[in-house]
């Protein structure tokens, strides 16, 4: 049964039992657990065959007891010997009747639930996995890519592990023990009705996998379908206003037609395969009708070898009808571990510095950061001629159609810059200057050369990452908010819950009021219990980027870096968030490097590093900067004139409503 | 999103409630069988002659039995097996031509409703797509449709089979033994009624498991697209726990739904089996003469014919059963799925012409003048919102207009307005004296091209995407004519195939620059009498900057065009400047006159001026 629903990821290709067999020993943890379910549901399975090719000989017995009371001739006495024996021969098969089904739902049962709780625990590894796996690696592998490993493939292992043991074994062993039985009643007739096996078998196999490439061609041609509706359906504006309809209609129609023509090739052969397991069990029928009604006149057959042998022969229809399946359940389950386990051989690239000893936990080094072991950290930053340039190991370089030539070119050249514990600092600088690059580095999202950044006078590199973040916390410029309440999305850093009112009082309140946020979530509907919808966007974008800004605040790292915080926050609202930050001192006590533009926010601020073109041109407060750089002075101009213009200076209204960004740009964050 | 697939299942079960209702949805799908009536009807024609075939093949089973095996008659025997292979070949004949022709039938349906479908999308105008998220809508024409084709060939039309063959057994069960065939009859019901039981338990299992699969689902794209938060915000240790919780509950359900789901096609084996014992049973009675009840006779002798076509009807009745409880699933999404579809049908086109075909304006004229004229036009996307506010504008044919403004001033919204994807809430706009509402929409806007920022473009060879129709020989001539005048044959030079490159999609293998060129060219390919462009802001090399702004210049010649304009450079060649602020006109003239009056279109000179040295 388990095998019918998963048509849709069908995949042509050959058996490979050594491939399953090698991968099914590396990641044999995931599978040993449920050996003991396994055995019991194949021993099941046994116990079903067994009783199974009980029944058909106990209907031998019973029609040959029928046809003795048939013959008139018999005695009363015979009679009367006859009927309880007649009787408990039937009592007799609805017991054997009742315990096959037992037998048989208890072995799906086993086997299926394996393959269930091997599918959770896969799934689960895979995702403890990719927790560890860090950006430059989900920029190589889209999340689509990944949603199919967790869902498609782990499925298909399921099947392998659940539905294709099953199917499979039930089939080995309902060969083995109905042969037999048959070749007793009458060797002749089975060896006759197994004449066509062979063939028939072959034919099967050859029209299953003409099936299979049926299922994949129409499979492909939706793919297509979906293609052009999304594609058209994404330019429907262009199609109306030239005027384009009737030639789109045509294009359609023409896929639509070759999806016609695709699926009713399918339909036939489908239908064909239907009619040659169909022809099977007419032949067999025919050939016990002709062969074994000789041999009932010929006197080498009783009446009751002839009904039990019909059976057998049912019996043996679902067992043949399923080995095309079990064969592909096999081919998919090997290639779906074989796309898994490449997702589990793939080590992260950024190693966490020397974890303190290892506990039970997937994440040894975030239990131990939790004992705060190291938490009597500075804040100092050193940064020593660091070099940068964006190289993700999990691209093949050989891959790319368009390689861009950018992509190996440092982004920051020669970078350094001593940050004093509780200083706080502004990076001001063009599009692509480099701000947001050195920003991201600081909580290791990309990795670094050794010995280019220091914390406290240690090399970023030798925390363990867990520290290291605990240590500095990081507000990018996507305000990326989880769909869950708004009160979880700003207490989301801090290592407890926070679900308490209490908590909400002491906490998180305080947080939104410095983000300005506060009034804005008293007015949503459940107020901080309120959902904020997929990715927030419940929330307007200034409200997500406030949001953020909380949860960053939030926690009491002893470094704060924010990449330009106020972006989508109007002029207005900045005033009061940077009124706030500076009454309520949230900079005092911290080390904070802010990427912005706004002079309100660069107020708050000891220094300012003037970047370019991934250098660092000047440092200097923003008197001596204004005072001395050209480039600083005309940024400081375009940033007034723009609070000037308002709207004016933002971007047209139209398109999807993702401004092209000017200054306030994501930058070559990628 | 869990949420949304939670209600769609609470209602998909609400629905299934009632088995009247999904005739209903059938019926709907009438307009589309109508068409195909006659091999319909073949198909429904040939449903009893399987049945007759199958209960054919039966009785001659049992005449052999009966006749010439016991008679030790090897030649009757023979004749009787030729017989029974004859019947099996019109059999799988009839059921080959039958199945075959009931599923491709369902296959043209599909093909039909999908086109119709498509089609009538493409009749919708935008705020139809505001109201629908366009996922949902490829979902409508793809899963939808192809849950309904299922339906219609491995499903509900080869059930039809299935009932035929149940009809044919039991036909010839009473004919052979009517009181044998009633025990048939009540072990049948009784599995008929279990069926259901399992049915709607496994379907609640199933739609159980849906929501908690799209639960997980939901929680891991999340996660995977905030990975790096999650990160930073050292949350994996939670976030696995939370994980491992909605995937244990994901496996539990999942649990729970492996009975009801399995065993009954075991339980299908058990019945059967009972039946043969109650028919062995009741049918030995008949040895002294048929069980007797008060002195009648209630059960007819038996031969042992009767009893091996009794088990040959037995298998053939219950076999289609376990069928049927397969195929229902299918059935039932597919008509779940009709009703989704044929809402859509309820979306009637908002812009139809105010006048009949022939009687609309231009329908097949030549090119416009190009004069465009609002009189006091107001609009909102709602109207309780307006954008524009009594808006009133007279361009000249051949004046180049270039608009200005803070964003949310409306200057896309009168884009969309001229090209009328949208209706005017009240007041007038005139294209060359006639009001756009009298105009053939398709004449108008073969006058009217517009180029917007970031536009599409699709998929297909860039010769495809200029002149937006299958490429032909015949083209080549005027795209490269269209291409070279506004500079976009440079680009298209420097790709690996010229104009037979396939663009990736939305042109992302193009630069920002390239991509404008080329949609310049497609502009000029089409010819319009008024050209209207919303300028791209996205920074550019000086090369391609250049090839760009000469190019914009060639374009723009002998055509009225309406500029929404970002660069100075382009701001400073119009006629003439709008500037609109709160869905009005505030200043208008040209960049001498209006630099010289108060308000900040000085400003705005300044700023964009200051951008394009700092960038």
């Amino acid at each position: 049964m388990g095998g019918q629903d998963c048509s849709g990821t069908f995949m042509v290709r050959t058996l490979k039992p050594a491939t399953l067999f090698s991968l099914l020993h590396k990641h044999r943890e995931i599978f040993l657990p449920y050996r003991g379910r396994i055995l019991l549901g194949v021993l099941a399975l046994l116990l079903t065959n067994l009783l199974g090719i009980a029944i058909p000989w106990q209907m031998k017995l019973a029609v040959e007891a029928i046809q003795k009371l048939f013959s008139q001739q018999a005695s009363t006495e015979t009679l009367l010997l006859l009927w309880p024996s007649f009787g408990a021969i039937l009592l007799l098969i609805s017991g054997l009747a009742l315990a096959v089904l037992i037998s048989r739902v208890s072995s799906r049962l086993f086997l299926l639930g394996a393959g269930r709780r091997v599918e959770a625990d896969l799934r689960n590894r895979l995702y403890g996995h990719l927790l560890k796996m860090p950006t430059d690696y989900y920029a190589a592998h889209p999340a689509g890519e990944l949603m199919s490993r967790m869902t498609n493939d782990v499925d298909a292992s399921k099947y392998l592990t659940g539905g294709g043991i099953m199917l499979g074994v039930n089939t080995l062993l309902a060969y083995l023990t109905t042969i037999p039985m048959m070749l007793i009643i009458s060797w002749q007739l089975a060896l006759v009705t197994f004449l066509v096996y062979p063939v028939m078998i072959w034919v099967m196999t050859r029209i299953s996998r003409k099936v299979r490439q049926g299922y994949l061609q129409v499979q492909e041609v939706l793919a297509d379908i979906s293609t052009v509706a999304q594609e058209n359906l994404n330019g429907m504006m262009v199609i109306q206003s030239y005027v384009r309809e009737e030639q789109e209609n045509q294009r359609f129609e023409a896929i639509c037609d070759k999806y016609f023509g695709t699926y009713t090739r399918l339909i036939r052969e489908r239908i064909l395969l239907y009619m040659v397991l169909a022809a099977l069990s007419g032949f067999s029928m025919l050939m016990v009708l002709l062969v074994g009604g000789g041999q009932v006149i010929g006197h080498q057959l009783d009446w009751g070898g002839f009904v039990a042998f019909t059976m057998y022969l049912e019996h043996l229809a679902w067992p043949t009808m399923a080995l095309g399946w079990t064969i592909s359940i096999f081919q998919q389950g090997t290639a779906a571990l074989e796309r898994i386990d490449d997702v589990l051989s793939t080590e992260p690239s950024i190693k966490s510095g020397e974890a303190p000893s290892a506990a039970m936990s997937p994440f040894p080094e975030q239990a131990s950061a939790e004992t705060g072991s190291e938490k009597t950290l500075q804040g100092a930053l050193a940064l020593h001629n660091l070099t940068f340039a964006y190289q993700n190991p999990y691209t093949p370089t050989d891959d790319a159609m368009v390689p861009r030539e950018t992509d190996s070119w440092p982004v920051l050249y020669d970078i350094n810059l001593t940050i004093r514990s509780g200083e706080t600092v502004a990076l001001v600088g063009p599009v692509g200057s480099g701000k947001s690059t050195l920003l991201r580095l600081l909580p290791r999202l990309y990795d670094v050369p050794p010995r280019s950044i220091f914390l406290d006078d240690r090399d970023i590199t030798e925390f363990p990452l867990a520290v290291l973040r605990e240590n500095i916390v990081f507000m990018p410029q996507l305000s990326f908010l989880f769909s869950t309440t708004v009160s979880r999305n700003i207490a989301f850093g801090h290592p407890e819950a926070l679900d308490s009112a209490e908590d909400l009082e002491r906490v998180i309140i305080p947080a939104a009021e410095t983000a300005s946020v506060h009034l804005d979530i008293q007015g949503l509907p459940n107020r901080y219990q309120t959902l904020v919808g997929e990715r927030g966007l419940m929330l307007s974008g200034g409200q997500r980027q406030r949001v953020a800004l909380a949860r960053a605040i939030l926690t009491d790292a002893k470094v704060l870096v924010l990449d330009d915080p106020f972006s989508n926050v109007d002029a207005e609202t900045e005033r009061t968030i940077v009124q706030a930050l500076h009454s309520r001192k949230v900079f005092r006590n911290k080390t904070t490097l802010i990427a912005t533009h706004r002079f309100s926010l660069i107020g708050l601020c000891d220094r300012v590093v003037l970047m370019d073109a991934g250098r660092i041109v000047a440092v200097g407060t923003p008197d001596e900067l204004l005072a001395t750089q050209p480039l600083y002075q005309r940024l400081h101009q375009l940033q007034q004139l723009r609070e000037t213009l308002g709207a004016w200076a933002l971007e047209p209204e139209n398109g999807n409503g993702c401004a092209v960004p000017d200054l306030a740009a994501p930058e070559e964050t990628d | 999103m869990a949420m949304d697939i939670l209600s769609t299942a609470t209602k998909a079960s609400e629905r299934h409630e009632s088995g009247l209702k999904d005739f209903k949805l059938l019926g709907k799908l009438w307009p589309y069988m109508a068409k195909y009536k006659q091999s319909l009807l073949i198909a429904f024609i040939l449903l009893p002659v399987i049945s007759l075939a199958e209960m054919g093949q039966t009785f001659l089973v049992r005449y052999a039995i009966d006749g010439p095996i016991k008679a030790g008659n090897l030649q009757g025997l023979m004749l009787a097996a030729l017989g029974f292979a004859g019947l099996l070949l019109l059999n799988y004949r009839v059921r080959y031509v039958q199945l075959a022709e009931s599923q491709a039938t369902g296959q043209r349906i599909i093909r039909d409703l999908r086109t119709d479908l498509y089609r009538h999308y493409q009749s919708l105008s935008p705020r139809f797509y505001q109201r629908h998220p366009l996922g949902k809508l490829v979902t409508r024409l793809t899963s939808d449709i192809e849950n309904l084709s299922e339906m219609l060939s491995s499903g509900g039309l080869a059930m039809l089979a299935d009932l035929a063959m149940i009809a044919g057994a039991l036909i010839g069960m009473f004919i052979m033994n009517w009181q044998l065939a009633l025990v048939a009859v009540v072990t049948m019901s009784i599995l008929l009624m279990l069926m259901e039981v399992f049915r709607s338990r496994s379907r609640r299992a199933y739609d159980e498991i849906r929501v908690k699969v799209a639960r997980l689902n939901a929680f891991m794209q999340e996660n995977f697209a905030g990975m790096e938060l999650v990160q930073l915000y050292r949350r994996e240790e939670k976030n696995y726990r939370h994980f491992e919780a909605l995937n244990r509950s994901n496996m539990q359900s999942g649990l729970d739904s492996i009975f009801y789901s399995t065993a009954f096609n075991a339980l299908v084996e058990f019945m059967t089996t009972l039946t043969l014992v109650l028919v062995l049973w009741i049918g030995a009675q008949s040895v002294q003469g048929g069980l007797s009840v008060n002195g009648s006779t209630v059960v007819a002798p038996m031969t042992i014919g009767s009893l091996v076509g009794f088990f040959l009807f037995v298998r053939k009745m219950f076999e289609p059963i376990e069928d049927i409880s397969e195929k229902y699933t299918i059935l039932q999404s597919g008509l779940s799925s009709i009703d989704k579809v044929m809402a859509l049908f309820q979306e009637q086109p908002e812009l139809l012409p105010r006048l009949s075909g022939s009687e609309s304006i231009n329908a097949h004229s030549a090119r416009a003048r190009g004069e465009i004229k609002l009189e006091d036009v107001t609009f909102g996307y709602k109207p309780e919102h307006p954008i524009l506010k009594s808006l009133n504008v007279h361009i000249r044919p051949g004046e180049k207009i270039a608009l200005v403004g803070p964003s949310g001033a409306g200057k896309t919204t009168l884009i969309k307005l001229l090209l009328r994807f949208y209706d005017v809430d009240s007041g007038t706009i005139r294209v060359d004296g006639q009001d756009v509402r009298d105009w053939d929409l398709s004449a108008l806007r073969r006058n009217i091209v517009s180029i917007q920022q970031d536009d599409f473009l699709f998929s297909r060879t860039v010769a495809e995407n200029i002149a937006l129709a299958e490429y032909e020989p015949g083209m080549d001539a005027a795209l490269r004519k269209a291409a070279e005048a506004c500079n976009a044959m440079k680009v298209i030079e420097r790709l690996p195939k010229g104009f037979e490159t396939v663009l990736e999609e939305r042109g992302k293998n193009l630069s920002a620059g390239e991509k404008q060129l080329i949609l310049f060219a497609r502009a000029m390919y089409h010819d319009p009498a008024i050209l209207v462009l919303d300028e791209a802001t996205s920074a550019v090399d000086p090369v391609t900057e250049h090839l760009i702004q000469e190019g914009m210049d060639r374009l723009m010649r002998e055509r009225t065009v309406l500029i929404v304009a970002h660069r100075l450079a382009t701001v400073k060649q119009a006629d003439r400047i709008l500037v609109m602020e709160q869905g009005q006109i505030a200043q208008q003239g040209t960049h001498t006159e209006l630099l010289a009056q108060p308000g900040l279109y000085r400003q705005f000179c300044q700023y964009q001026e200051l951008l394009s040295v700092s960038v």
